[in-house]
């Protein structure tokens, strides 16, 4: 369970990019954030990965105040989220078999888990025959396939993802959100921050609407409610 | 550091060591030139102590003892001088060995001493060893207040001289080492510096991923451990070369090198370590900024 309370953000110019924020997602939810550009998306975004903490109020994961966590603690913390960002962020001198294992490498899993779990991956999200290309030998679609394998690798109880399909034609982008809402079915919690109109419209999942910073809108079965 | 993870340190270490050539190069260059100042040190160090040794053996002090005591009173008395402070040693010398040397010393002309066999011109002695030539004075003084001794004989002034010498000598090269061994960390903390900078990328994934700081820390780690150890290992061979054509070409008598065999330990053992500590020191403090969020 995530909850925020009063969240407030305001960095060290004094511009006040949160303000307020209230909300609580439960376990295995599926929630859309939307909103203009500048609303303070990717700032909410970077609470869930304790990138950043609130100035005001709390926000807790999983039993976790984020602002009170030590920074010893952090890595163990990350380690139950998954997260993926528009710009796929994957090691451009790995495979995608390498960029998977990798993040099984960092929490310390022996070669044997390695070996039954990466193919298992690779095969849900469409990937077994790419097992050997490199980043640069793949389409958009599929360099987000693996950074979602590699979110997913670890047995996350969080999915957070900032825009993964903003690189993505509309097709693409579907095909990525379908993926996206299959994990979010085998239990995962599920955050996307997007700008997909026709995609938030389509999937009637939750929908939170922050405007400068503050949320105006959080409906079950919600749409996108902005013109692009 | 977990056994699993060991393979991939080392195979990113040695990946950023040669991605990053230009700068790992200098890098081992200056630990180089900071190792042999060490090395310079450690050997200056060895052989002077050596020399001193030496010299303080041929700096005995001579007591020459009078006639009128007895040999039990003459053996007191070397008790008597064992028991004063910085004194390490004292060597019977009697008149009769001293006549037998001076024959053999006089070679050809010993027949001068012929007839006196009976009437022994020499005095019966002590030659003291000191466990510290700066106390020469001082025991030269104590020596003075005891009853029966007729003569002393000492090399004071040059004792004093050389030890100072030594000392300004092995001061000079501390601070040289300790300046040169800042400066190589230093730099080795800049390469490091660069290979994180390309790197960056990957740690910020990493991080995302629950990696902690050590494992994010430890390819860099041995990326400067490994600048070290090149940097010991180049340093240890040429300082071999150096010390034997050195050790061939000095023919002062006095002052002859301790053998390599001898020498070759401390400066390989002081090498790897100090080597290895430039190289960690250097890098933790390059990668510190990158830990942070
Ligand atoms: N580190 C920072 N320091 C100061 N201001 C910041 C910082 N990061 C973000 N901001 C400001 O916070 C506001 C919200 O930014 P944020 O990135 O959260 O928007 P967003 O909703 O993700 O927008 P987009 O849809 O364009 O990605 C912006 O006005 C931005 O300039
Ligand atoms: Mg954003």
């Amino acid at each position: 369970m995530i909850i925020a309370r009063n969240v407030g953000k305001r960095y060290e110019e004094g511009n006040e990019v949160l303000k307020n924020v209230n909300f609580i997602i439960d376990k295995g939810e599926f929630v859309f954030l939307v909103g203009a550009s500048g609303a303070g998306k990717s700032t909410l975004i970077k609470m869930f990965l304790r990138e950043t903490v609130p100035s005001e109020g709390e926000f807790i994961m999983n039993n976790t105040n984020i602002a009170t966590l030590k920074h010893k603690d952090i890595p163990y913390f990350r380690r139950a989220l998954g997260v993926v960002f528009q710009d796929f962020r994957l090691l451009e001198d790995m495979t995608v078999y390498e960029n998977v294992e990798f993040a099984m490498t960092i929490v310390g899993a022996s070669k044997r888990l390695k070996r039954k779990k990466i193919p298992i991956i690779l095969n849900q999200v469409g990937l077994q025959s790419r097992a050997k290309a490199y980043p640069s030998q793949l389409s958009g679609g599929e360099k987000q396939r693996v950074a979602i394998a590699r979110a997913i690798i670890n047995n996350p109880s969080i999915l957070v993802a900032d825009e993964p399909t903003g690189n993505l034609d509309p097709e693409t982008a579907h095909e990525i959100m379908e993926l996206l809402n299959e994990i979010n079915k085998k239990g995962t919690t599920v955050i996307v921050a997007t700008h997909a109109k026709e995609i938030v419209d389509d999937m009637q999942k939750r929908v939170i609407a922050i405007e400068n910073g503050t949320i105006v809108r959080d409906e079950e079965k919600g749409v996108y409610g902005y013109e692009n | 550091m977990r056994i699993n993870n060991f393979n991939y340190y080392i195979k990113q270490a040695s990946k950023s060591f040669r991605q990053n050539k230009l700068m790992s190069i200098a890098s081992v260059t200056t630990t180089f030139a900071a190792l042999f100042i060490l090395g310079i040190f450690i050997l200056l160090t060895l052989n002077v102590n050596h020399w001193a040794d030496d010299f303080s053996r041929s700096c005995q002090i001579q007591v020459f003892i009078s006639d009128e005591l007895s040999a039990e009173e003459y053996d007191a008395l070397g008790s008597e001088i064992l028991k004063l402070e910085s004194v390490e040693e004292i060597e019977k010398y009697t008149k009769t060995q001293i006549f037998e040397e001076m024959r053999i010393k006089l070679k050809e002309k010993a027949n001068i001493l012929d007839g006196l066999e009976n009437d022994n011109p020499f005095r019966n002695s002590y030659k003291i060893t000191l466990s510290d030539l700066n106390e020469t004075k001082t025991v030269i003084n104590a020596l003075e207040k005891l009853d029966g001794i007729e003569n002393i004989t000492d090399f004071q002034e040059s004792a004093t001289l050389i030890v100072k010498v030594v000392d300004s000598i092995k001061a000079a090269s501390l601070w040289l080492m300790a300046m040169l061994l800042i400066i190589s960390a230093f730099i080795v903390s800049n390469s490091v510096k660069i290979s994180v900078y390309a790197r960056r990328r990957e740690i910020s994934i990493m991080k995302y991923v629950g990696a902690t700081d050590w494992f994010i820390r430890w390819p860099f780690v041995i990326e400067g451990i490994i600048i070290g150890i090149y940097g010991a290992v180049i340093c240890f061979l040429v300082m071999w070369i150096a010390y034997f054509s050195i050790s061939k070409s000095i023919s002062i008598p006095m002052l002859t090198l301790l053998p390599f065999s001898s020498v070759w330990l401390p400066l390989a053992l002081s090498f790897v370590i100090v080597g290895v500590v430039i190289g960690s020191v250097g890098s933790i403090f390059s990668i510190r900024k990158h830990l942070k969020v």
